[in-house]
């Protein structure tokens, strides 16, 4: 499984000349990301601590509209990451275990919403969510309920957008934990007399752990960004974080508070992200640690 | 074995001669080509004939150029209108001038922009050279155009015909969804809801939020809300909202589209767009120009023409026969109308936003 063999000594010097020089080929996108990222960033703290004062902190962490909207934005997110998990697991399982042909058809189809812009997939939903939409119109007419169904413009619209767009992250971070899992493992269980059901549960399972951790890490993390889906489908009474940071910063002109609004979502992830590096080698999410 | 191999062989090409030359020559053309993209860059804009106008995109700003920039490059002997969009978020506007790195010399901006405080983004315009409203010292926006706030219905949806906002709050005589649009903003909900509640329309500003909430709580779970004005209309036209309060260029381009679309128009908002000069900006003197074209007296009314905005020039006539006319915010089709007041928003943004939003999450 650990593919990681050890090369000979002699041959990691050289790979490491190699690589130093490779190292180039990094400057643009370092200098890009040093640019357009990390300054900005850096811009956005100053400012949230100086336009006008470090007052903005305090003025978003004693208000009952800003606590409110972080705990939204947490729950859709876990809400999210469950969807996904429930959509995703049994998804990745067949693609992991199936043959090739199927299991590369089954990937195209998980990335192929890839490749078209979250605004049209958004939009799409409105066509089956709204009230004279689609799914409410075939139950309105088979009789099956008397009004419309609120689909959207609530918790449900959110997370039913939120989880299509993040389920490709989850799936194909469990099919990448899946296909590390030794076949073999599962035979020797059932050969062994277990059942099934408990070979799933006690083999299979606790193995895809990681995969299930780095995959819900990566949904979760997502998720607490996300801007245009809740802004469309969701619930106008719970404003995810990210639709208040763009009042204040759209209609407040507020530059300060919209940066300490950013600037606490940062640090929430970012302290999320720690919590979570105990369950999940965070090296596997960003691709430093793979099959070589 | 293979891959140290590999390497090997990636290490003799990236060294060879052939490589290195193609390589520089390479570098050299990129260079080259940047020093292009920037002269043209700079020439576009420091040239002094022309003139970068943004607005708020979409048909308005193509009607625009149709009713007047295509005309003024023809009239003004080469100065040439250069386009850019997104003026409606004025976040983009602010941050730039206060960055010191304008690219625009007129901004098509709402009513909410450009009063107070931010005027020391601005750049006074040159009365000599367009004309300022009389009596007025507000030479720093000028009138570009208006459209109207309106109750507009679903004539196939509702039962009846309403014809105030007291009908659009009254979910018992009229049962159905209301399409509002979800912002703390000049578009005329708490206005709509203050005239229903009794609020005469000449003493609406400043406005008492409070009861403005406390009304259109009476009617919260019957709102849908809309996340733009194109979509509050939609909302209507398409049956989900019974009515809605529109903007009436919205529900023009929805009949247009053969959508089931009527307007009411008793209290109805008057919103103004204005043009304003960024503090900053490149060609000051074109812009003047270009601004005095757009609102002159002879030439504003181009527009409602063929985009339905009423004139912002109070002289500025328009035409009975114009296809827009039925839909345009003319004083002779409204009872209770009143004007919606940017100043009072760009003063009280922070309190009205923070007690929508806990409207909202009650």
């Amino acid at each position: 499984m650990s593919s990681q063999m050890a090369p000979s000594p002699g041959a990691a010097v050289r790979f490491r000349g190699v690589r130093s020089r490779w190292g180039a080929l990094a400057l643009p996108g370092a200098a890009a990301l040093a640019v357009f990222f990390v300054v900005p960033l850096a811009y956005m703290l100053v400012r949230s601590l100086s336009d006008p004062s470090p007052r903005n902190y305090v003025e978003v962490i004693t208000s009952s509209i800003y606590l409110k909207s972080y705990a939204t934005t947490l729950l859709v997110a876990v809400w999210t990451v469950v969807v996904c998990l429930v959509l995703g697991y049994p998804y990745a399982y067949v693609m992991a275990r199936s043959s090739r042909p199927i299991s590369m058809i089954l990937g195209f189809c998980v990335l192929m919403p890839f490749w078209m812009s979250i605004l049209v997939r958004t939009y799409a939903w409105t066509v089956w969510l709204q009230d004279n939409g689609l799914i409410n119109t075939f139950l309105l007419r088979l009789g099956l309920i008397r009004e419309p169904m609120a689909l959207m413009g609530n918790a449900l619209g959110t997370t039913v957008g939120m989880a299509q767009v993040l389920l490709p992250f989850m799936v194909l971070s469990l099919v990448t934990a899946m296909k590390r899992i030794d076949p073999a493992l599962e035979l020797a269980s059932r050969s062994l007399g277990v059942g099934p059901v408990r070979t799933f549960l006690r083999v299979f399972l606790p193995l895809s752990g990681p995969g299930v951790f780095a995959g819900g890490l990566i949904v979760f993390v997502t998720a607490l960004g996300f801007y245009l889906t809740p802004a469309i489908l969701g619930d106008p009474t719970k404003p995810l974080i990210s639709q208040l940071i763009v009042e204040r910063v759209n209609t407040l002109l507020d530059f300060g508070g919209g940066g300490a609004l950013g600037i606490i979502l940062l640090v929430l992830t970012l302290v999320i992200l720690l919590i979570g590096a105990r369950f999940v080698d965070l090296k596997e999410i960003v691709g430093l640690r793979g099959e070589s | 074995m293979h891959a140290t191999n590999n390497h090997a062989r990636v290490r003799n090409i990236l060294s060879s001669r052939p490589f290195k030359r193609m390589f520089g020559a390479g570098v050299v053309i990129a260079m080259g080509a940047g020093l292009v993209a920037c002269s043209s860059g700079s020439g576009a804009g420091s040239a002094s004939a022309s003139v970068t106008f943004i607005g708020g995109g979409g048909q308005l700003q193509e009607a625009q150029t149709k009713a007047y920039f295509s005309p003024f490059e023809k009239a003004k002997s080469g100065i040439k209108v250069v386009q850019d969009t997104g003026s409606t978020n004025p976040a983009k506007l602010v941050a730039a001038i206060q960055a010191g790195n304008v690219g625009w010399d007129l901004a098509d901006v709402n009513a909410d922009f450009g009063t107070g405080d931010q005027q020391k983004l601005l750049q006074p315009f040159d009365c000599a050279v367009v004309e300022c409203p009389s009596g007025e010292s507000e030479t720093y926006r000028l009138p570009l155009h208006a459209y109207a706030s309106v109750l507009a219905y679903n004539p196939s949806k509702v039962s009846g015909e309403p014809s105030n906002w007291a009908d659009f709050f009254d979910v018992k005589k009229f049962p159905g969804k209301r399409a509002l649009l979800k912002e703390a903003g000049p578009s005329g909900i708490f206005e709509a809801a203050l005239l229903a509640d009794g609020v005469p329309a000449d003493t609406l500003y400043p406005l008492d939020v409070d009861r403005a909430l406390k009304k259109l709580g009476t009617i919260k779970n019957s709102i849908v809300w809309a996340t733009s004005p194109t979509q509050t209309a939609d909302l209507v036209a398409g049956g989900v909202a019974v009515m809605g309060n529109v903007f009436s260029g919205q529900a023009y381009a929805q009949v247009k589209n053969g959508g089931d679309i009527k307007v009411a128009w008793d209290g109805m908002g008057l919103g103004v767009d204005y043009l304003v000069i960024p503090k900053g900006a490149p060609h000051v003197a074109n812009a003047n120009k270009l601004a005095a074209y757009m609102t002159d007296a002879a030439t504003n009314a181009d527009l409602a023409k063929i985009y339905p905005v009423g004139p912002g020039n109070p002289k500025a006539r328009v035409d009975k026969t114009t296809a827009t006319f039925d839909f345009l915010p003319t004083p002779d089709k409204s009872s209770h109308q009143y004007t919606l007041n940017g100043a009072w928003y760009a003063s009280n943004y922070s309190t009205l936003t923070t007690k929508f939003q806990r409207w909202l999450q009650q």
